[in-house]
């Protein structure tokens, strides 16, 4: 049910942007050779902040971005951040905190209109790898016996998952760009746990019966004009 | 130009649909725990008879007059659960041997069954902890009780899942 109306979403958007993208290359199918100066674009997602205020549990963090074009439409990508969310219930409390890293390329599908453009229409591949600690404290539990409080000592976790993305990068005012990246995410491997992982940084919250995930992550990015190497 | 400015009008569009589709699931998580979810050990049953005419054994389920007690005084009645063929009864919290007076016919049983003290699973966010144990032993006393079977040791939230077997 959750994640539902993320997959219409990634789904719409591939479809509606395979339109867009026709339309855009016939525009600029002219457009070859250009001298093009290197630049660096880093970006962050104030999602990570503005749902801590929509979702139940204590929740937040930070995520960066960082690309740059070495090939023609090609964008090496570099994502990090950090999370950290503490669900506290009648009958238990539970933390979990680790940071992520995701390692991948962008490939831009908008042909350029001229040697400044640096919009972006990307589809893209992300392998990622998240190191964190999950404990639980203030569990409760009770039966005909009577009841009995306990808890869940930390325990150092870690997980591997990769994700197929698209995106955009749409420049609105000068070197200022927002953006959103559409992840499809599978996961390859969480260590094994006392308890399963309520949440993965970077990855979301698993679901014991797919190991699929999707989520969608919004960026503010900045590029920086490099010089040319000679 | 004009075709360019076109097209990130489009792309602004697309961003400010998958922002609301971000906002819309994020109110969408589910915030109750949908079944009832409880930790006990599943029992089951059988009545061991001789057929007089062909001499063999005949092993009917019976849970019939079936009551289980915390206490030799049966003051505690415990009302097993799970329809007619499976009950669930609950094991200790804090010990590793649980002691239960089964009652068939009015003749009383001890049945005391030896097992890990509660380890804590997680079921979900919404449906919280529960304790599950592994059975490693048990004991009983044979008023008419012929035999009790473990047939699966481990004792978690499944109540499909048969742990011990009473033949009377």
């Amino acid at each position: 049910m959750f994640l539902k109306p993320i997959y219409f979403c990634f789904i719409s958007c591939l479809l509606l942007s395979g339109s867009l993208l026709a339309q855009q290359n016939k525009a600029a199918a002219d457009t070859v050779n250009m001298d093009r100066t290197p630049f660096i674009r880093i970006g962050v997602d104030p999602s990570r902040y503005l749902l801590s205020y929509l979702q139940p549990a204590e929740r937040g963090g930070y995520e960066v971005q960082v690309d740059m074009e070495i090939y023609e439409k090609f964008y090496p990508v570099v994502e990090f951040g950090y999370m950290f969310a503490r669900r506290t219930e009648e009958a238990y409390a539970l933390s979990i905190n680790g940071t992520y890293a995701r390692l991948g390329f962008d490939y831009n599908l908008l042909a350029l209109n001229d040697a400044t453009d640096r919009d972006l229409f990307f589809v893209g591949w992300r392998m990622a790898r998240s190191q964190f600690v999950q404990s639980a404290d203030n569990v409760y539990y009770e039966n005909a016996f009577g009841s009995v409080t306990t808890s869940v000592p930390q325990q150092a976790l870690h997980a591997y998952w990769g994700e197929v993305t698209v995106g955009v990068k749409a420049e609105v005012f000068r070197n200022f760009f927002v953006g959103w990246t559409g992840r499809l995410k599978y996961k390859f491997r969480v260590k094994e746990a006392a308890i399963t992982p309520y949440a993965i940084p970077g990855y979301g919250r698993p679901t014991t019966d797919s190991d699929v995930n999707a989520d969608i992550s919004l960026y503010l990015s900045y590029s920086f004009s490099l010089k040319k190497w000679q | 130009m004009r075709q360019k400015n076109r097209i990130k009008g489009a792309l602004k569009g697309l961003l400010l649909l998958c922002f609301t589709g971000v906002l819309l699931s994020s109110c969408l998580e589910d915030t109750s725990c949908g079944q009832n979810i409880e930790t006990g050990m599943l029992f089951s049953a059988y009545t061991v008879t001789i057929d007089s005419a062909t001499q063999e054994r005949v092993v009917t389920r019976d849970m019939s007059r079936l009551y289980v007690f915390l206490q030799r005084d049966r003051m505690d009645t415990l009302y097993p659960r799970v329809a007619d063929t499976l009950a669930m009864v609950p094991l200790e919290l804090t010990d590793s041997i649980t002691s239960l007076f089964f009652e068939k016919d009015s003749v009383l049983n001890e049945i005391k069954i030896i097992h890990t003290l509660p380890e804590v699973g997680f079921v979900d966010v919404n449906c919280g902890f529960v304790p599950t144990y592994t059975i490693t032993n048990g004991s009983f006393s044979n008023i008419e009780l012929d035999s009790v079977q473990i047939v699966n040791p481990t004792v978690d939230t499944d109540v499909f899942k048969t742990n011990i077997l009473l033949f009377y």
